[in-house]
């Protein structure tokens, strides 16, 4: 069998005495969409950022495409405050800072919306182009770098056009809308040119019509780039109707796993959401 | 119009070509100008002169009207005569005291002429977008010439030039860091006086050293390097240490960062006077006798080579990552950049071209100290910073010649007392040009935050696309 | 030994002295630190403005009022600083509160020289403290027995102060959450002034201490200890009173064994590396909380 996109197994990431993600694992194939999706506080966000080496998980390992690119065992003050679920820890310890991470080729957004604030639209999107550059200091300065320039130039444009944003190209970024603003960050994760995309909350602060066009060119962009989407997500009616399988967490827990069918009649799922009805 | 500019340029080209004979042709005729000048000489015209209008008054008194004619006459020749030899002799002269000045204009002319000439024929667009700039450049360079040679070398204008240059590249250096990458560093003296001492010790005279080095049985270092291999190496000593301290500090987050540059500077400044070192910095005592600039010219193209270097790199993809990380770290760092190895590029960078203002400021000063460089000039520098705006690489060069300027030149007279009439003017004596500076800074940093341009650029783009604009204004409102 | 306690009993007394006077200073900065989280560059110029009040005011008047004057002129100075520099920037970037903060200190120095001359003066002699004793075998000015004491008794008040009054719980909560404290209705510019005032009057007394020791008073006399002091509270912990204390104790001590070894030229040095020894290892300082980025 193939390796698996994304393997996570037994992430668990702890802030001092609070556990956020507990004995996390996970997969995700190629090609699929799959939705990660718990109430508020469930540790979400949490998992991407161990994922992204945004945060070191305090034990657990994360493949990508089969190649270890996190792993971690209880270290110093941990070992004894440690209070995850999963005792075998892994020998290794592989750290990756975020940048590396997006060179292998993840490329994420941001829950609250991270743009490069002085900057316009297209200089955004540009930014993240230079994950390819070639030319170095010296060649960069001296403009020997018209060629690569120019590419470079090329693909932000085209990723803008593949959002939809090519006409507010000189516009700066926070001067857009919220709804534009989100697809001006999924613009620039492309052009890192990813394989696997991890979107945090895309539809945050959508109508339900933007969310509905947000659906569709999610679809979209997976087919036209060759994309593994992975998505954190709140608008129920989006991941249900977007998704391959779905991953539920409450806690740092997972609680529920299963195609989108399975989830929406799980219990489990439904006392998460909607909390024990006491009487 | 294709015509017209040619025509334009053949025009300059003639006049550089008579500007050109004239300074060169006059420098060989001195001998006979002075002879021409010659008070005796004159002093004979003068008497011709004079007689010729006492025979007009006779004439008239004689009431002759012919013979007043003729003498009228022969005055008005002589008088157009002298009146012409008065004129070339004028016009000599000048040539004559402003021979290199004219040069750089007739020079400036040519280039001109070029950019005319290319304006005409350029079809592709490119070359416009730089004859303007580049006759902006030479306009600059042989202005500060002309105005050098007009005004002397040791002029206020000229200290202020030359200081203001200086200072443009100790602020745009400065503003890489702070005001591009947003790594608030307060390390700048440091790395001037890494770079101050760097020169000025590879650049003494090497029969001067017995002399400077007196305490220290003449230092250990006894050959001299070219200035400009001087200042690379002054420029290079700073990067290294840069370099060196660059992996432990710049993990810190803002302030932690601000004062552990801060310290850094304090450290080197103690290890620069520290008497064990005295063979090679001459301990706490006075670096002199090194070479200095004697033209403003030179600041000015080692500055302006830096300032454009930075700005070139500010507008390449390594810039653009820079302001990525200042606008947003995590984001930056989610976009694949690698935060240690950008910031480590700004911070040596920026410490090269600090080490390279250093050796600058060396050489107008014409002597170093250690104990000169301490946070106090760091503070003056980020002033300039604040004021040009931060992330506008012109906002920083216009702050730099206008605080020296103010500082040196225009606040000086309340630095005097001053009586109008029998009334003594209040407040003004020495030191209160620096208070009334102060509060402006003052009201600058806290009414005026952007500074003088933001974060935007000086840009003849958009200079040409506002003036158009106004002018469509003008037009649809009439 | 005892030739040993001889030869260094002066520097280890004038460690701790300077130690006390550096932990009064240092107080004023971890405290604005914990509150506005600003490094107020302007401190040590404070410190200067008080030891130039005190020589002026000592001209004209009797220390029995020139002394509680210079303080009230102190407290006044740091608390106008705050008004017209920080109060207007409360919402900028922290980069533009610090760089207003440089821009006071570059103010005030310039005032001090233009109404000084630049000249340095002579600060007044305070009767008693600026007395001379003999301590076993060191001669030394009263002033060092009576800082360190002086220091301790300030501290201890401060921090009773800060644990079981209303106002010090207002700052305990302004440190920890300067928006949420300020959603919960606690009024903030109060806070704010109360601490600037409690720095100003500490500086103040620090002041009159270090300037009986060391008498010439320049225009820039304060920014070297107003930077060590600064140090002092990061190496404790920036925000932690106790942990500013420790730190100026240590930073005085230790520079003061520096110049034992006969190394005075590095002296200051050394507290910088010391400083960025300790942000390397520890940055949070010795006393001070780690802080989680929320992303």
């Amino acid at each position: 069998m193939a390796d698996a996109m994304l393997e996570l197994s037994h992430v668990t990431m702890q802030f001092g005495g609070v556990v956020a993600v507990d004995n996390l694992s996970m997969h995700i194939d190629q090609d699929e969409i799959v939705a990660l999706i718990g109430p508020n506080g469930a540790g979400k966000t949490t998992a991407f950022n161990c994922i992204t080496g945004v945060y070191t998980p305090t034990s657990g390992q994360v493949f990508y495409r089969g190649e270890l690119i996190v792993s971690n065992r209880p270290q110093g003050k941990m070992k004894t405050l440690y209070a995850g679920s999963h005792k075998d820890f892994p020998t290794q310890v592989v750290v990756n800072t975020p940048d590396r991470i997006t060179k292998m080729g993840l490329a994420r957004t941001f829950q609250n919306i991270r743009l490069f604030k002085t900057q316009t639209v297209f200089e955004n999107v540009l930014i993240a182009t230079h994950l390819h550059r070639t030319s170095n200091l010296f060649t960069a300065t001296m403009r020997l770098n018209r060629q690569e320039e120019r590419s470079f130039r090329e693909h932000a444009m085209s990723m803008l056009e593949a959002v939809g944003l090519q006409d507010e190209k000189d516009e700066l970024a926070v001067s857009l809308p919220y709804g534009k603003q989100r697809r001006l960050e999924i613009a620039r994760a492309l052009a890192t040119r990813p394989r696997l995309l991890l979107l945090d909350e895309p539809a945050a602060g959508m109508n339900p019509q933007e969310t509905d066009a947000l659906g569709r060119f999610i679809v979209d962009i997976r087919s036209r780039f060759g994309l593994t989407v992975f998505l954190i997500e709140h608008h129920m009616d989006l991941v249900m109707d977007i998704s391959d399988r779905i991953y539920v967490i409450d806690f740092g827990r997972q609680i529920a796993h299963g195609i989108p069918e399975q989830i929406q009649d799980n219990p489990d799922v439904i006392t998460a959401y909607l909390g024990v009805d006491e009487e | 119009m294709k015509v017209f500019k040619i025509i334009l340029a053949a025009l300059l080209v003639i006049l550089a070509l008579v500007i050109t004979a004239s300074a060169l042709t006059t420098r060989g005729t001195l001998p006979t100008l002075l002879e021409r000048m010659d008070p005796e000489n004159l002093a004979a015209q003068d008497a011709a002169m004079q007689k010729a209008k006492d025979r007009v008054t006779t004439a008239l008194a004689e009431n002759n009207p012919e013979r007043a004619q003729r003498s009228l006459d022969r005055y008005i020749n002589g008088f157009s005569a002298q009146l012409t030899l008065s004129g070339r002799v004028g016009y000599d002269l000048f040539f004559f005291r402003n021979g290199p000045s004219m040069l750089a204009l007739a020079l400036f002319l040519v280039v001109a002429a070029a950019g005319l000439i290319a304006h005409a024929l350029d079809r592709s667009g490119r070359v416009r977008k730089l004859v303007l700039p580049a006759i902006l450049i030479t306009v600059l360079y042989v202005g500060v010439y002309i105005v050098e040679n007009i005004a002397g070398a040791n002029s206020m204008l000229m200290t202020v030039l030359k200081k203001g240059a200086i200072y443009a590249l100790l602020a745009v250096s400065m503003n890489l860091l702070n005001g591009f990458t947003g790594l608030f560093s307060l390390g700048q003296a440091g790395f001037m006086l890494i770079g101050a001492y760097t020169y000025a010790i590879f650049s003494i005279e090497t029969q001067s050293r017995a002399q400077v080095y007196q305490y220290y049985a003449g230092g250990i270092i006894q050959f001299q390097l070219p200035a400009l291999v001087s200042i690379a190496l002054a420029g290079l000593a700073a990067a290294l240490f840069a370099f060196l301290i660059g992996w432990p500090v710049l993990r810190l987050k803002s302030d932690y960062l601000a004062i552990a540059t801060l310290g850094f500077a304090e450290i080197i400044r103690a290890i620069f006077q520290y008497d064990g070192l005295g063979p090679l910095t001459n301990g706490s005592n006075l670096l002199r006798k090194f070479t200095v600039f004697d033209t403003a010219l030179f600041p000015f193209a080692v500055a302006g080579v830096c300032i454009a270097l930075i700005a070139l790199l500010i507008h390449s993809t390594y810039g653009r990552s820079f302001k990525a990380i200042r606008d947003d770290e995590v984001a930056a760092e989610a976009m694949g950049i690698n935060l240690y190895a950008h910031k480590q590029m700004a911070f040596v960078i920026s410490s090269f071209f600090a080490g390279v203002g250093g050796a600058l400021l060396a050489m107008y000063q014409t002597t170093v100290q250690a104990a000169a460089f301490t946070s106090a000039m760091t503070y003056e520098i980020l002033l300039i910073v604040v004021i040009g705006g931060m992330g506008s690489i012109s906002g920083s060069v216009i702050a730099s010649f206008l605080f020296v300027a103010a500082s040196e030149w225009w606040l000086r007279f309340l630095d005097n007392e001053t009586m109008l009439g029998s009334f003594r003017v209040p407040l003004l004596r020495s030191g209160f040009r620096m208070v009334v500076f102060s509060v402006v800074i003052m009201a600058v940093v806290l009414f005026y935050r952007k500074g003088i341009m933001g974060d935007r650029e000086l840009s003849l783009g958009r200079f040409r696309r506002r003036l158009s604009h106004r002018r469509k204004g003008g037009a649809q409102d009439g | 030994m005892t030739e040993f306690i001889s030869a260094n009993l002066p520097y280890l007394l004038a460690g701790i002295s300077v130690g006390g006077q550096y932990a009064l200073i240092a107080i004023g900065y971890t405290m604005v630190y914990g509150i506005l989280r600003l490094i107020n560059f302007a401190h040590g110029d404070i410190f200067t403005v008080a030891a130039y009040c005190m020589v002026y005011m000592n001209a004209t008047m009797p220390l029995y009022i020139s002394l509680p004057l210079t303080i009230v002129f102190t407290v006044a100075l740091g608390l106008a600083v705050e008004r017209v520099a920080y109060k207007p920037l409360r919402d900028a970037p922290r980069m533009s509160i610090m760089i207003s903060a440089i821009g006071v200190s570059y103010l005030l120095q310039n005032l001090m020289w233009y109404v000084t001359g630049g000249l340095a003066q002579q600060y007044p002699t305070i009767p008693w403290i600026s007395s001379t004793i003999s301590i076993y075998t060191a001669t030394t000015k009263m002033v060092t027995l009576v800082t360190p004491v002086l220091t301790l008794v300030l501290v201890v008040l401060l921090v009773q102060l800060i644990k079981h009054t209303k106002i010090g719980m207002a700052m305990r909560a302004v440190s920890r959450d300067f928006e949420t404290s300020r959603l919960m209705g606690i009024k903030i510019n109060g806070v704010i002034s109360v601490t600037f005032a409690i720095g100003s009057f500490l500086a103040a007394v620090g002041s009159m201490l270090y300037f009986s020791n060391y008498t010439a008073v320049t225009p820039t006399a304060g920014a070297m200890p107003g930077l060590k002091a600064f140090v002092a509270a990061v190496f404790g912990g920036i925000g932690s009173i106790p942990g500013a204390v420790i730190g100026a104790f240590i930073i005085g001590i230790a520079e003061n064994i520096i110049k034992a070894l006969g190394w005075t030229a590095f002296s200051d040095a050394f507290t910088f590396a010391l400083l960025i020894v300790i942000l390397i290892f520890k940055p949070t300082g010795l006393f001070g909380e780690a802080v989680h980025e929320k992303v």
